[in-house]
């Protein structure tokens, strides 16, 4: 319970620990602030990401051709598609994240700000939300917390995610169910 | 350089061919697409010339830095680079001389710089010798003196058990007032109360010119100025036995509100130049002097006409005053290598040994800081008293007394005494206080690296930094700051990493013996991590010298 109380403390709070031996004074910058400079410099990512998935959705039935045409209703429609992709890559990776944060008695570290924040925008915006809350516990518990947590992983933890889904569920994700427009023809 | 002359040859051979090649073939009807095949072969023969001029530049430059030619600096490129091109001129004062210029580095801008001028009123009653302070001798050495004996500068306290011919000499003359003890009875502190007027035990100096270097040491050694000597790697005091393959002279500081050497050296040049002739008999190598070339003027002529010495210039942000970074370029410290390196009031002490016969430890020492009423200079002798120091001068109850600089100096009680290497007193705020989202907006600029904060509109400013971690401690992230502000050519993070994995292959390979921690002391600052790493690097060196 203390690790949550801790993550969400300091998240409001920078804390009040002074140096003691070594340098007496520290870089303004820390690794909060790092990653949440990295999910900032994302956010235009974002902006076109939602923006394309309701065009592509509004192209394939034949609506509002124009780029800008409906573009109201292509960014909402791209947003009902990755907002939950958002939310539950979150829930499961910050859950771990806890969960090890309490089991070792360190600090969450705020790596997973950026995975989470590079997951979505990796993944295929119609994947199930099971496959999805599958892939990122595997990459956050075999490719970070099996080798020791944040700053110890051999590989990137958003592209194992992705990784994972391309090898596993490849029908799933690789248009079984869809198809191209072109082909049916 | 044999391969690249095969490849220049063997290249272009290939694209005649080719071009002879292609000629022969019958020209097609359409002269458009004669002209996109004229120009692709165009293109690709401008590719091959690049190719070849890339390798061969490159091989060049590897060959350069296996025979060690690229150390003077001169540029082993076909084209100037653009630091040549952009970069300011060589200083006129430096008439040829060989001049490094370190482009890695961060200069702490801080507030409560020192004015050059000597506040004469300011005395130190008591003074102290601190055991602590000499790395590898034993926390209770031997006493030679009990409180309310009466010493005379250059008279021994004490001396290790293990060393006993290493004599720690008395500062200033006076009666010993007390012996402070630590943990496990470990001598802290020898307190003496200063006579008024110094009196000095009488040494008779042998001529360095004629005596052999037997003598000159075991004089050096009685007199207890032998201490203020420190070997590289592991900055520890030499054994009496120990020959140095050079010693090294940095003539400028450059951490945060360092004093002004130049300043510090006015009127005492003569024993400065004698110190250095001394040295100059203790080294079977040659005696290395860092200078300054980051201003307009030359540094001090005590620096720029000292004679018997081979002179290195240097230019960049800090660290290129430290004298382990000068090392690194001069003549780096390989394995089996022991150099010794001397602080500039240091080799004023020796000199004056020899000049005039008595151990002065007169000691110019900058009191800065952002807490300081005045900021200001003060000639006082060594392990002098903090509150006398800062009597009458501080600003607030809560600040931080640093003896040293803010990057390695020690955290003192007020009532504490200035460590024996110090030349300068840093006192700034104590930053225990909660900042709300202070990762995201905070309240004030500080000093940074980092680009998230918007210091970049404000070139020139000078903060005012407190004690503050501004943030917690993280694992290592592979954030390329360390690299950013240590001009070596070594891996600092795979460094610490390998120390703390205990991998004795590893951190000689990776160069641990050429660091000290005052070399990494920025890295510590710039780090996201908040990591400990002079505290690593020591744990590392101490490591290293047991085994050895």
């Amino acid at each position: 319970m203390h690790t949550a109380y801790d993550a969400f403390f300091t998240f409001a709070f920078t804390p009040k620990t002074v140096t003691t031996d070594g340098v007496h004074i520290r870089d303004g910058i820390d690794l909060k602030r790092t990653m949440v400079y990295v999910v900032l410099a994302l956010q235009l990512c974002y902006l076109f990401g939602t923006y394309n998935i309701g065009y592509q959705h509004f192209d394939a039935i034949g609506l509002y051709p124009g780029l800008l045409d409906g573009l109201h209703l292509k960014l909402v429609y791209g947003l009902i598609k990755i907002l939950p992709i958002f939310i539950v890559t979150h829930v499961v990776g910050l859950g771990i994240e806890f969960y090890y944060a309490s089991r070792k008695g360190h600090g969450v570290e705020e790596g997973f700000l950026v995975t989470g924040a590079l997951i979505p925008l990796l993944m295929p915006p119609d994947i199930p939300m099971w496959i999805l809350a599958f892939s990122v516990a595997f990459a956050v518990i075999i490719g970070k917390e099996a080798f020791g947590g944040t700053g110890m992983n051999i590989v990137n933890i958003a592209l194992l995610a992705r990784v994972f889904v391309f090898f596993a569920y490849p029908t799933y994700i690789a248009g079984t169910r869809y198809g191209f427009p072109v082909l049916k023809k | 350089m044999m391969k690249s002359g095969i490849i220049k040859l063997v290249l272009p051979a290939f694209l005649l061919l080719a071009q002879i090649g292609h000629a022969q073939t019958p020209a097609p009807e359409k002269s458009d697409s004669n002209w996109f095949v004229y120009g692709l072969a165009a293109i690709s023969l401008l590719i091959v010339i690049y190719i070849i001029v890339q390798v061969s530049e490159n091989l060049m430059a590897i060959e350069a830095k296996r025979l060690g030619a690229d150390k003077s600096g001169a540029n082993f490129s076909l084209f100037p680079q653009m630091r040549e091109l952009f970069d300011t001129k060589r200083p006129a004062y430096l008439s040829g001389q060989p001049l490094f210029s370190l482009r890695r580095g961060f200069d702490i801008k801080l507030e409560g710089e020192a004015p050059s001028q000597i506040n004469a009123k300011v005395k130190s009653a008591t003074y102290a010798l601190m055991p602590a302070n000499f790395r590898g001798i034993f926390p209770i050495p031997k006493m030679e003196v009990e409180v309310g004996s009466i010493v005379k500068a250059g008279d021994p306290l004490f001396h290790d058990k293990s060393q006993p011919e290493i004599k720690y000499a008395a500062p200033v003359s006076g009666e010993i007032v007390a012996i402070n003890r630590g943990e496990k009875r470990a001598i802290k502190e020898v307190v003496i109360l200063a006579d008024m007027d110094m009196k000095y035990r009488e040494f008779k100096a042998p001529d360095p010119g004629k005596c052999t270097r037997e003598e000159l040491v075991a004089f050096l050694l009685d007199s207890g100025v032998w201490p203020m000597i420190r070997q590289r790697p592991f900055d520890v005091t030499p054994a009496p036995e120990d020959v140095p393959r050079d010693i090294f002279i940095s003539t400028f500081d450059t951490a945060p509100l360092a004093p002004d050497l130049n300043f510090v050296v006015e009127g005492r040049g003569e024993a400065f130049q004698k110190g250095l002739d001394v040295l100059g008999k203790l080294t079977v190598g040659k005696v290395y002097l860092g200078l300054d070339a980051r201003g307009d003027n030359p540094p001090s002529a005590v620096f720029t006409q000292a004679a018997g010495v081979e002179k290195y210039w240097f230019r960049g942000k800090h660290p290129a005053g430290n004298v382990g970074i000068q090392i690194h370029h001069i003549k780096p410290i390989n394995t089996g290598d022991k150099v010794w390196v001397m602080g500039v009031q240091e080799v004023i002490t020796l000199g004056t040994l020899f000049t005039e016969g008595r151990f002065d430890t007169t000691r110019v020492v900058a009191v800065t800081g952002a807490e300081l009423e005045t900021p200001q200079y003060v000639k006082t002798h060594l392990g002098a008293n903090l509150s006398d120091l800062l009597k009458g001068n501080l600003k607030g109850k809560h600040v931080r007394i640093i003896s040293g600089d803010v990057l390695t100096g020690e955290h003192k009680a007020e009532s504490a005494f200035l460590n024996y290497w110090d030349d300068q007193v840093t006192v700034i705020e104590e930053g225990d206080y909660f900042e709300l989202f202070g990762w995201l907006i905070p309240g004030s600029l500080r000093p940074t690296l980092s680009r998230t904060y918007p210091n970049f509109l404000v070139p020139g400013a000078k903060f005012r930094a407190d004690s503050n971690t501004h943030g917690e401690k993280r694992a290592f992230v592979v954030t390329g700051q360390y690299e950013q502000v240590l001009p070596m050519d070594l891996y600092p993070q795979h460094l610490m990493k390998a120390i703390l994995a205990g991998n004795f292959e590893k951190m000689e390979g990776l160069g641990i013996l050429e660091l000290s921690e005052e070399d990494i002391a920025l890295c510590e600052f710039a780090c996201t991590s908040k990591q400990p790493l002079q505290h690593i690097l020591r744990q590392g060196l101490d490591m290293m010298s047991e085994q050895s």
